[in-house]
């Protein structure tokens, strides 16, 4: 199907073209960044930062980094011996808590000589 | 009378869920108690002698002999409680063993006889009635003192003869809990300790016949008499915790296994 050919007429449009065609406009805008190339260049620079930030997060938030502890420091366990009793060492204590000075008990000291006479030392 | 009634049925009520308890002194206890009179006694007797020794007069006289005769009382009824106190000792240990039997029989006597004293002091009414009283107590009195000492040793034998007792018993509680055939250091083991056991038996045995032997009442009254009793009771013991320390091995190492 052949595409109409769309006349323009619009004085404003044409005027555009013209500017166009004749590279006013081109020239206008390589002047502008010309003039302002430094600040384009920081602002791509900052551009580029800000992505490769966000790109290393969402990469780092994918693969968490691995978490890191200090090596095994060789320490001296206790081995859990299981204690046994015996039941007979309730008869070790008693022999072991058995006095063995004598007179056990003690012997009390009487008088036997209770009298009136003098006592002649 | 219906608030009577429940007061009554209350009591009855309480003694039945908390029963009293009977109150019993035992024989250390009535000891202590006797002997602390006696000590009370005979600090009033000494003033009261040495009052009457300084002063001389008839009326000190009969304070000091009235004080002397209850300090008697109170000295005699310390000495049958003291062996009271020693028999109940040995009576404890719910053991029958012969060599101490005539150290038993001494100690009943010697009981018997302060009771006898305690009783026979309180007729003395002048001082020449207590001076004879207690010329006739020195004399009498000498075989009974000594029945403390050789009362004091007998309950020791007790202790290490019930210990042989409780040994043997403990033994035979361990022997059906091992394996058997006994390995060759279990066989070993157990045949130690019975020839440890026989040794300790022979030296309570020895100990126990040189308390009666004639030789050792000859020294009795010594300073050092308990001495050398001191240190083969020591010598006892230690066979005892070396034999008993035997059997726990046994116990930990083959029974529980």
């Amino acid at each position: 199907m052949p595409i109409p050919k769309i006349e323009i007429t619009n004085p404003e449009a044409i005027e555009l073209i013209n500017k166009f065609k004749s590279g006013e406009i081109k020239n206008t805008i390589i002047a502008w960044i010309k003039k302002n190339r430094w600040y384009l260049i920081a602002a791509v620079a900052v551009i580029v930062l800000v992505t490769a930030l966000v790109i290393g997060k969402s990469l780092s938030e994918k693969n968490p980094a691995p978490t890191f502890s200090p090596p095994d420091i060789e320490t001296v366990q206790q081995e859990e011996n299981e204690t046994i009793e015996s039941q007979f060492s309730d008869l070790r204590l008693d022999i072991q808590n058995q006095v063995t000075d004598l007179p056990d008990p003690y012997i009390p000291v009487f008088d036997d000589q209770i009298n009136l006479e003098e006592t002649i030392l | 009378m219906k608030s009577f009634a429940k007061i009554v049925l209350s009591f009855i009520f309480v003694f039945l869920i908390f029963p009293m308890k009977p109150v019993l002194a035992d024989y250390r206890s009535d000891y202590e108690y006797q002997y602390n009179q006696y000590r009370q006694n005979y600090i009033e007797y000494s003033v009261l002698k040495k009052d009457f020794l300084n002063n001389p007069t008839l009326d000190n006289q009969q304070k000091a002999v009235l004080v002397a005769k209850e300090t008697l009382k109170a000295r005699d009824l310390a000495k049958a409680s003291y062996a009271a106190y020693l028999l109940s000792l040995i009576q404890e240990k719910k053991i029958s063993y012969h060599p101490i039997n005539l150290h038993i029989v001494s100690l009943q006597a010697a009981h018997k006889y302060f009771l006898s004293e305690a009783q026979k002091s309180q007729s003395i009414i002048t001082s020449t009635d207590l001076k004879a009283f207690s010329e006739e107590y020195s004399k009498s009195v000498l075989t009974h003192n000594r029945s403390f000492r050789t009362g004091v040793i007998a309950n020791k034998i007790a202790d290490l003869v019930r210990f042989q007792l409780d040994g043997k018993e403990a033994f035979n509680t361990i022997l059906p809990k091992l394996a058997s055939p006994f390995s060759t250091s279990l066989a070993d083991r157990i045949n130690e300790l019975q020839l440890l056991g026989n040794r300790i038996d022979n030296d309570v045995d020895n100990l126990a016949t040189k308390v009666s032997s004639e030789e050792d009442m000859d020294n009795i009254d010594n300073e050092t008499y308990f001495t050398n009793k001191t240190e083969a009771v020591r010598d006892i013991q230690k066979l005892q915790l070396k034999w008993i320390d035997g059997l726990i091995d046994i116990d930990i190492n083959y029974a529980h296994s």
